[in-house]
């Protein structure tokens, strides 16, 4: 009788063959992760590294590396430094920043704080948040019909009919990379806002109101304050995102080679019309367009790495910022 | 009874308000230019493709036509088809389309299309291509339009029919006021009509109106038979060198490319997520969890463009060499984990105490064990059983093999959404309340039997919502397309050829599309597709995600 | 008699549609504590939030009835609302200092009035804090992060940020009910001394502590008031059974 009630084993063993399979996917993809990082570390860092061993080997190495972040692209792209690139991608990042910060932050303190929570305003935030899930590429083609198209073509009309018809701002350029760069990052700025608003507890802004604030004061002084640090977490996700972005950025004004950098020193300064060149694109074209025959594979990783560098940086950063903000509102709740 | 001491200035006051009003209407302002952002960007891309779907027009311009301005096509041009023995089939009153690749037939049954059947014009190329709606063909004349693929037929009663030759389609028809109509000459632009006829020898002018004749909805979805095919194909063919070229907008290779793609990367990634997620929610000690999730999600920060390097120069000529060991690390590492696990599982059941972490490092050696052992099997079975080359074997039978193919773009893309679902499902199993587990495991459940049996099944939406995520995300990918997939807009499944998504196609064509051309507005078409099927698929996931947050909320 | 300080007159509230206060009344005097008891859920603090009008920006709020402070009506149109929430203190059930220094959150307030004068600012938070009892623990600190206080030195950090502004009424919401007895003590003691000068308001759960620190007791049942009186007759002589039910504890 007994017997049949005995905990069958070979459920057991298979139980933890499952088990033990699910750790093993788990390595597999930090494996593969690492080995990834690996890879384009080892062959990135091999192209500085110094073909003949003399004994000034690390400083050259240095000196290498500094040569090719400073220094233009000669001979195709295929050699050379990668300065416009990096410069173009920074130019056009920022740029976006200046877009997208203002906009995204104050529309997510408008959705958590101002609106009346209804239908409208939930399916207002659905929207925004499947916007990061839209392919890039659609945001390219927006961009190229909305903002080149359509806004370059009026300016073009309206501003510098003189020199129609040859377009000014009715051709790709930096400003709608920026902008189309703007709207693709817009729901990472908003989502990471809007966490840290909801994170702020509620009697903060109670406590604000019942002395006598404004809504906009108890903004100001208490809830944005606090909110600071997840803002920055959206915003250096935005940028990061917007480093590492490039099949939009074909449609709307990156370019293989562009004469000029988009600041320089003749009025006015910053050139919102120019083309400008940008790293992943750089990656792209030497990559895949270049003369059957020629070896680019060293200076493409080289690239891989400064750009992963830069965009791992920007990703570990935000990582660690909300890391400790959890940690903060944890002690504020444990206070509390 | 008043206790204040400092009096607080009205004006004071009024600014506070003012300053306040001013912000709130500033907030307003911002949310107000992202709805209309997001309503904009639904607008514009419907807005540039609505033309395409227009109606073609005749318009009676006679009043505005300046006629000296106007160059007819000289009518030597327009060589309509002698009987010969060439072409024994087609009657008199035939025309030559645009390009002589084509003829139109008048019959007593309607109008029927002549192509040929082969780019080569020496051998009898004529085969029927389709017929064409029409009740009136007694007398009934024929002209071809320069410069595409449009024709007109007319009859002395002076009805005129527009219509296109590949679409099959009756664009437009008119009523001429003359009577009886002798004669139909076409501008050298193709856009302009003069008729003449009547007692009188009047004329009248006619523009044709038909930007996007070309285009229709059924030719992007059914196989279509185009000049110089033997029969009905999917095609995309949007440039050739030459003017006669007849562009072909089919959106079946597309879609089955980025379906292709997107399902062989699921394939990879969804095991992988999934089990590597309930490992980390459910069996890691918190501490572990803290930095394993994030690595893993730093997998979801590397640029596409550099995986798509990686995919389409390093991996893609290393698997091609080595295609049999990869295809067995990718079957045979599974089985032989399990067996190892079985295996020793028997020997020595004392393991089954030890922590998860220690037991992590024990599974990492025999992970890279079974690797080693599966791709030295792999070399193996290709020795023994492929001849020493599973591509040559794989060609050998009909299969063709292309460097830059669906395993390529499974295994990198795979890799780019696995982050996507891997933080989502872990996020989705992390929040079904702890007490649920707790109460299967007193129940006598075994730690993995509470997962499959209760964490699961109440997680499945979120995890659901995971894939479906993942899957939008493979649905829009790019780079990695545009760079490791060959881009060849194949209509085929096989894992070993390539593909053209929708999205590397947009990358490929959008830069290049005249601006108002059907070239562009039928790639814009394409991507408000994309958008809307991408856009619809995560609003799904996250209703279903929302669904479950207020499910679970009460726990 | 003692002036009216406070006059609510047929206030009913609905959340959504369901009805939190239904037709109250009540007559408030000055410089006396007012005590609110009740079950949970009855209302009290809602009808508290009435009177500051925090209820305004909560969704779905409908409110009807009049509250009139010194005679004004505080629902007319165009009152100014800060201006009302200044006059009339409030402390929460859980201390909500923010998290800036104890200086910084006593005069919050003062600065959100365009006080900028140091000695001005300085002054206040002194007295303020030392009619909260607090200046003599604090007083050498007064840069730290308000967070590191207890949570009796925090609630009281609270009522002098809120007595700062100089209001009229004060509106404590279970002041005491997050405090261990020392502090709940302390904060007894200060409500007593405070009402010298202020027209006090407090909800509580404390049976013991109503009858120890109020001179009126209101007793609310499901968003009614059930019975008002002064607070030794309403403990020792209950005029419903549902009052006496619930001050004898045996409220079901």
């Amino acid at each position: 009788m007994l017997k049949n009630l005995v905990v069958k084993k070979p459920q057991a063993t298979q139980d933890q063959r499952w088990l033990w399979l699910s750790g093993s996917m788990l390595l597999i993809c930090l494996l593969l992760v690492a080995a990834l990082l690996f890879l384009i570390g080892v062959k990135g860092l091999s192209y500085f590294w110094p073909s003949e061993h003399t004994e000034g080997v690390w400083k050259s190495f240095f000196q290498n590396i500094g040569f090719f972040l400073t220094q233009a692209p000669m001979d195709h792209n295929q050699s050379g430094g990668i300065f416009p690139a990096l410069f173009g991608t920074v130019t056009m990042v920022l740029l976006m920043t200046l877009f997208v910060t203002p906009v995204g932050v104050l529309s997510a303190v408008y959705l958590s704080e101002f609106a009346t929570q209804n239908s409208f305003t939930r399916l207002l935030r659905i929207a925004i948040y499947n916007l990061a899930g839209v392919p890039s590429i659609v945001f390219g083609v927006f961009g190229l019909i909305f903002f080149v198209y359509i806004l370059g073509g009026s300016i073009d009309q309206l501003f510098f009919s003189d020199s129609l018809p040859t377009p000014t701002y009715g051709t790709p350029g930096l400003i709608w990379v920026s902008l189309t760069l703007a709207l693709l990052t817009l729901p990472v700025v908003i989502v990471a806002t809007e966490e840290g608003l909801s994170r702020i507890p509620e009697n903060y802004r109670s406590g604000c109101l019942a002395l006598g604030a404004t809504q906009s004061e108890m903004l100001w002084k208490v809830v944005l304050p606090l909110t600071t640090p997840a803002m920055l977490t959206g915003v250096i996700l935005a940028i990061a995102r917007a480093a590492g972005e490039v099949a939009p950025l074909m449609l709307v004004g990156v370019v293989r080679s562009a004469p000029e950098l988009p600041i320089d020193s003749t009025f006015p300064f910053l050139h919102l019309d120019r083309n400008v060149m940008h790293l992943g694109y750089h990656i792209f074209d030497l990559g895949m367009q270049s003369p059957v025959g020629s070896d680019v594979m060293p200076i493409v990783f080289a690239a891989s790495l400064v750009l992963i560098t830069l965009v791992l940086m920007l990703n570990l950063t935000a990582i660690i910022i909300r890391q400790g903000l959890r940690r903060r509102f944890h002690q504020y709740s444990q206070q509390q | 009874m008043s206790n204040q001491r400092y009096a607080i200035s009205p004006s004071y006051q009024r600014y506070r308000r003012i300053k306040d009003l001013l912000f709130r209407q500033f907030v307003r302002l911002a949310a107000i230019s992202v709805v209309l952002a997001l309503v904009s960007l639904f607008v514009f891309l419907f807005w540039e493709t609505l033309p395409l779907f227009r109606t073609a027009t005749l318009v009676d311009q006679t009043d505005k036509v300046q006629t000296h301005d106007v160059i007819l096509l000289p009518r030597l041009e327009q060589t309509p088809v002698k009987l010969n023995q060439d072409y024994p089939l087609v009657s008199d009153g035939s025309v030559w389309l645009h390009g002589d690749r084509s003829i139109i037939e008048p019959r007593e049954v309607g109008l029927i299309q002549w192509i040929m059947a082969s780019t080569n014009t020496t051998e009898f190329p004529m085969i029927l291509a389709r017929p064409f709606n029409h009740f009136h063909v007694e007398n009934v004349s024929l002209l071809a339009l320069p410069g595409s693929k449009a024709f007109i037929s007319y009859d002395p009663t002076g009805l005129i029919t527009l219509y296109h030759a590949t679409t099959g389609r009756v664009l437009a028809s008119i009523q001429s006021h003359i009577y009886p109509l002798k004669e139909i000459e076409v501008s050298v632009l193709g856009d302009l009509l003069k008729l003449t006829g009547g007692e009188s020898n009047q004329t009248q002018w006619l523009q044709i109106d038909a930007p996007h004749a070309e285009f229709s909805w059924s030719i992007l979805w059914r196989p279509w038979l185009y000049e110089g095919h033997q029969q009905p194909d999917f095609i995309w063919q949007t440039t050739a060198n030459t003017d006669i070229f007849e562009p072909k907008f089919s959106f079946v290779p597309l879609s089955i490319g980025t379906f292709k793609a997107a399902f062989y990367a699921l394939l990879f990634a969804i095991p992988l997520a999934i089990l590597a997620a309930i490992y980390t929610a459910c069996f890691l000690p918190e501490s572990a969890r803290a930095w394993i999730k994030p690595a893993v999600e730093l997998a979801e920060a590397f640029p596409t463009v550099v995986l798509g390097f990686i995919a389409g120069m390093l991996l893609a000529p290393l698997i091609e060499m080595h295609l049999a060991m990869v295809l067995s690390l990718l079957i045979l590492t599974p089985l032989i984990l399990m067996l190892f696990y079985t295996l020793l599982h028997r020997l020595f059941m004392h393991l089954k105490g030890q922590s998860p972490t220690s037991s992590l490092l024990l599974m990492l050696m025999l992970l890279l064990l079974t690797l080693l052992i599966s791709s030295g099997l792999g070399q193996q079975i290709e020795v023994f059983f492929f001849q020493g080359d599973l591509v040559e074997w794989l060609n050998q039978r009909g299969i063709d093999y292309r460097q830059r193919n669906g395993l390529v773009i499974g295994l990198v893309m795979g890799f780019a959404i696995m982050p996507v679902i891997f933080s989502l499902a872990e996020d989705a199993l992390i929040s079904v309340p702890e007490s649920l587990r707790q109460g299967a495991m007193a129940l006598g459940a075994s730690p993995w039997q509470a997962v499959v049996k209760v964490m699961l099944p109440t997680a499945a939406a979120g995890i659901f919502a995971a894939i479906m995520i993942g899957f939008g995300r493979a649905l829009g990918e790019t780079m990695i397309l545009l760079m490791a997939s060959g881009n060849s807009p194949v209509s085929d499944f096989s894992l070993f050829e390539g593909m053209r998504s929708l999205a590397a196609n947009l990358a490929i064509e959008a830069p290049e599309a005249m601006q108002g051309s059907t070239h562009y507005r039928v790639l814009i078409l394409s991507a408000t597709l994309l958008f809307m099927l991408t856009f619809l698929m995560n609003t799904l996931a996250a209703l279903v995600r929302e669904n479950l947050y207020h499910r679970y909320r009460r726990y | 008699m003692t002036p009216a300080k406070i006059e609510i007159e047929n206030l009913s509230l609905k959340f959504a549609d369901r009805q939190v206060l239904n037709q109250i009344n009540l007559y408030i005097p000055a410089n006396q504590v007012t005590a609110f008891i009740g079950a949970s859920g009855c209302g009290k603090s809602t009808l508290l939030k009435c009177i500051n009008r925090l209820n305004d920006l909560k969704p779905q709020c409908d409110i009807e009835g009049a509250i009139r402070i010194d005679h004004e009506d505080i629902y007319q149109k165009n009152y100014d609302v800060t201006e009302l929430r200044r006059k009339v203190g409030m402390v929460f059930q859980v201390p909500n200092p923010f998290p800036t220094s104890i200086y910084e959150n006593v005069v919050f307030g003062l600065r959100l009035l365009g006080i900028r004068k140091r000695h001005h600012l300085h002054e206040a938070a002194e007295k303020s804090l030392r009619q909260a009892a607090l200046w003599d623990e604090v007083k050498d600190q007064l840069n730290q992060n308000a967070l590191q206080l207890s949570g009796g030195q925090q609630q009281r950090l609270v009522i002098a940020r809120a007595l700062a502004v100089e209001p009229n009424i004060l509106m404590l919401d279970e002041p005491a009910s997050a405090l261990d007895p020392i502090s709940t003590l302390k904060i007894e003691e200060l409500i007593t001394e405070l009402k010298q000068t202020y027209t006090i308001l407090l909800v509580t759960h404390n049976m013991h502590q109503a009858a120890r620190v109020s001179d009126f007791t209101a007793f609310l049942d499901q968003g009614r008031i059930m019975e008002t009186g002064h607070t030794r007759d309403l403990f020792t002589n209950p005029r419903h059974k549902a009052t006496e039910d619930y001050i004898t504890g045996r409220y079901a």
